[in-house]
């Protein structure tokens, strides 16, 4: 094949780029077929050691896309974008549901304190009513034997729950505390968090 | 080897052929031919990289009878080549390693 032959071969080859690119392409491999055969070729195995021009053609136009395809830029991610448009549109319905979970979970506390609290009420209650009654016993003890002794020991009975209500109301509050200080951790702990990373 | 790998290389290696002086395209192929072989369609994608990062500049000068390109190396093309000799003790700890570990 002539040099004339391969390069018109190869620009038809090469019709599917632009008219500015291919003519740059085939005035490069023509220089190099001149300097070939200034370097001693003939004329015939300059162009042959260029391969058939549609094989060389199909190597450039790879080539080229390979080139392009790296030079493009990286797709956008969208996922953020939409993560924060779909919050605020949801917006309404999660913070409501937030706050009510967090009026329940208030709601559960005061109700334990409250038991708490009539709970030490009532041995509170039972204490002062024993030692009332533990007195009472003893001053009534001078009079009336009977009643008075049996006062006192109504009086003692009563202290002694009380006292015990007591230390079971304490051990109960301990609990409840440990109990609200996991919790608080657990929830508020991973805000503050976010918090301090931002 | 690795596309990626070789495409940095051979970047590297058509600047060193022109780094002492400008250089032409069959001239370029003949230098580095005892070293490395390079398709032209290779040459020809390296070569337009090239210039588009600013690393070589081209300009047409008659030569019997017909125009060839030459290419001359930029600083910035020198500057590549100084990164790569400095990048290469690196790789040969790297493969020091490798091969240790075998």
């Amino acid at each position: 094949m002539t040099k004339k032959e391969f390069l018109s071969q190869l620009r038809e080859e090469l019709s599917s780029l632009p008219r500015r690119e291919r003519e740059e392409q085939l005035r490069f491999y023509g220089e190099l077929i001149d300097d070939r055969i200034e370097d001693g070729w003939s004329e015939k195995s300059a162009v042959s050691r260029l391969g058939a021009p549609d094989r060389l053609a199909a190597r450039i136009l790879r080539e080229g896309n390979d080139e392009k395809g790296k030079r493009s830029k990286p797709k956008q991610k969208h996922s953020g974008g939409w993560m924060i448009t779909l919050l605020i549109l949801g917006s309404p319905l999660w913070i409501s549901l937030l706050v009510a979970f967090f009026a329940v979970i208030l709601s559960l506390a005061v109700s334990i304190w409250a038991v708490m609290l009539s709970l030490y009420a009532v041995s509170i209650g039972c204490i002062v009513g024993g030692i009332g009654g533990i007195a009472g016993g003893l001053l009534l003890c001078f009079c009336q034997h009977l009643t008075g002794i049996a006062l006192l020991g109504c009086g003692m009975v009563c202290l002694g729950i009380g006292i015990l209500t007591v230390m079971g109301c304490l051990a109960l509050t301990k609990g409840v505390l440990r109990l609200t200080q996991k919790l608080f951790l657990l929830f508020i702990l991973p805000f503050r968090r976010k918090e301090i990373a931002v | 080897m690795e596309s990626q790998l070789k495409r940095g290389l051979l970047d590297v290696c058509v600047l060193a052929a022109i780094k002492k002086e400008e250089s032409y395209g069959y001239q370029i192929l003949k230098d580095m031919k005892p070293y490395v072989e390079m398709t032209e369609s290779t040459l020809y994608t390296i070569l337009k990289r090239l210039e588009a990062a600013g690393m070589l500049t081209v300009r047409s000068a008659e030569h019997d009878g017909r125009l060839r390109k030459y290419y001359r190396i930029t600083n910035a093309g020198i500057q590549k080549i100084e990164d790569f000799n400095s990048d290469w003790h690196e790789i040969l700890a790297i493969h020091k390693f490798v091969t240790k570990r075998r």
